[in-house]
């Protein structure tokens, strides 16, 4: 259920962001709006949603959808 | 349009920046502040530029030298509004600290940026909560992503400010309005005013409306009161604003509404400009009803005046020029003489007993503003509505062929100021007016006339001509104007109608009320 929620939301952050909608597969530079800056925009949309802090290795190294959803998952 | 730059990433494409997006284009690459500012062909396309200086122990020296070399820019471009931004995160060591505040400080004087009408300076000090290392590691912006919302709502504060069109007149209702009370039910000392608490909100408001009307706003009265007791409780309890800070004040027992139409027809000011502020909702709705354009303020709280005041972006004029400020004396001046010209209508004794004087004025660098604005702005009599920019005006300064000369107007009560403007075509055996305007201010009294008569004075042996654009926006006044008898031979010349001016008795008659 939660997962699901979480799911919803993030895919909604997206959308917000970067006006795209992004499949689980998905990865950075797949979609024009979706670049390292989109990238960056869309990991500080994520604290403020969920109120979360990513650390500096998170903050560079996650680019795909899934592992995006893990760490928040896991937060 | 306003143009964004920054010395750090703007992040363009955050979401936060949406709110901004149709009002103003933010620069993608960051660090180039300077580089971008430098362009002149950016220069000339936005408006306003805000530009957002993030500065610390580290970059302050560098920032600063980049702003001293934009400097002269910002002077060659006195029409545009430059917004300041400062971002200071001093180090949080104590003695660092205050090194980098004196050397701040002490940059900013050497720059003298003060100085300058068109630069307008925010400060803001970047606390640790606000600042992210990782941001500014990662992706060269340094503070926390919700410090942005704040920045955007800064922005948008000083865009709105920017894109606010001034009210010209305010319009006051005295009766607890201009003070607390009823001044024909209570006596001059039962009036609040001055003092403690209910008091000092009426002084601070008719203090901040002195202000406003030392930056060129006009004020004015339309109130149900007794005239005579107006103005003496005005003087026996030494208020700031005085009978001679008012302009068509009407105190009469007539509907409000009617005496405001009277005051803008005597002005020849529009409702949208107007802003009117009264205690009493049924007066203010019954205004909105006749003169639907018109702005109100419903003082429903007196606590909240100034308030309401503070935030209405129409009255600040961060744009102010100097013929502004000294309109106030001309709307006077106008008063008195619409005063005057009610007794003695169409009276040749009349228009001569003004004294008149017309100064043909060359365009110089101290008045190319004011002929720039009576180009741009002028609607009403414009024989083509032709709008120049400040490129194409001093071209046109220069060419030999080219006369352009403006007017100033003084007659017994003062000087009215720069009032008119004409560009005029030279060739060898006719002269074309190429361009005429006169602010409504002076019409109807012949200086229209006379301008025409002072030029066909100087070519005597030369053939006058007149262009003339028919439009919405000039169709009513020089229409009218030019059924007068000198006006012959018209003739259609390209997209214009083409009016030769000769001498006849009627201008010469014109010149007679002239000094």
């Amino acid at each position: 259920m939660l997962v699901k929620y979480l799911d919803k939301k993030l895919k909604k952050v997206f959308f917000d962001e970067l006006k795209i909608k992004v499949k689980n597969n998905n990865k950075i530079y797949d979609f024009r709006a979706w670049d390292s800056l989109g990238n960056f925009n869309i990991l500080l949309r994520c604290e403020r949603e969920f109120k979360i802090k990513f650390t500096s290795k998170e903050f560079t190294s996650l680019n795909s959808y899934t592992e995006i959803q893990k760490v928040v998952k896991k937060k | 349009m306003h143009f964004i730059t920054s010395n750090y990433n703007n992040i363009s494409t955050n979401s936060y920046w949406n709110k901004l997006k149709n009002k103003a284009k933010i620069d993608e690459d960051f660090n180039n502040f300077f580089l971008s500012l430098n362009n002149k062909a950016l220069l000339d396309s936005y408006d306003a530029f805000h530009i957002k200086l993030y500065l610390n122990d580290y970059n302050l020296k560098e920032n600063i030298q980049k702003l001293r070399l934009l400097k002269k820019k910002i002077f060659k471009n006195q029409k545009k509004i430059f917004f300041l931004y400062f971002f200071l995160k001093p180090n949080s060591n104590l003695i660092e600290s205050k090194k980098f505040s004196n050397d701040f400080q002490a940059e900013i004087q050497k720059l003298k940026i003060n100085k300058f009408k068109n630069i307008f300076i925010n400060y803001e000090h970047v606390n640790s909560r606000d600042f992210s290392y990782r941001n500014f590691f990662y992706i060269k912006f340094p503070f926390d992503v919700s410090f942005l919302n704040k920045i955007i709502k800064n922005i948008l504060q000083n865009i709105e400010v920017h894109d606010a069109r001034p009210y010209k007149l305010i319009i006051l209702d005295c009766d607890n309005t201009l003070w607390g009370g009823v001044l024909d039910e209570d006596e001059d000392s039962g009036i609040i005013y001055g003092g403690d608490n209910e008091g000092e909100i009426y002084y601070e408001f008719q203090k901040k409306l002195k202000k406003l009307k030392n930056d060129g706003f006009i004020l004015s009265i339309a109130s149900k009161n007794n005239e005579k007791n107006v103005w003496n409780v005005m003087k026996k309890r030494k208020m700031v604003l005085q009978k001679k800070d008012f302009i068509q004040a009407k105190i009469n027992w007539n509907e409000k509404y009617q005496n405001i139409k009277k005051t803008l027809e005597t002005l020849t000011l529009r409702a949208p400009d107007t802003l009117f502020i009264d205690d009493n909702l049924l007066e203010i709705k019954k205004i909105e009803e006749f003169l639907p354009e018109i702005n109100t303020i419903h003082i429903s709280d007196n606590s909240e005046i100034l308030n309401i005041l503070d935030n209405d972006y129409r009255l600040q004029k961060i744009n102010v020029l100097n013929e502004d400020i000294k309109k106030y004396n001309q709307y006077k001046i106008k008063s008195k003489f619409e005063e005057l010209k009610v007794k003695n209508i169409n009276n040749f004794s009349f228009y001569r007993n003004l004294k008149q004087k017309i100064i043909k004025i060359n365009v110089n660098p101290a008045n190319f503003d004011r002929t720039l604005q009576l180009f741009n702005k002028t609607n009403q009599f414009n024989f083509t509505l032709n709008r120049y920019s400040p490129k194409t005006l001093s071209e046109l300064l220069k060419k030999k062929n080219y006369l352009i000369k403006i007017f100033e107007l003084k007659d017994k009560f003062g000087s009215h100021g720069i009032i008119g403007a004409y560009i005029c075509k030279i060739s060898k055996t006719s002269v074309i007016i190429e361009d005429f305007v006169l602010s409504c201010r002076v019409l109807s009294r012949f200086v229209e006339d006379y301008i025409l008569y002072d030029l066909l004075s100087n070519f005597e042996k030369k053939k006058i001509y007149i262009n003339y654009l028919k439009t919405d926006k000039n169709d009513k006044l020089i229409k009218y104007f030019l059924k007068k008898p000198f006006f012959i031979n018209e003739h259609s010349k390209k997209k214009y109608h083409q009016y030769q001016i000769i001498k006849n008795e009627s201008l010469n008659n014109v010149s007679k009320i002239f000094r």
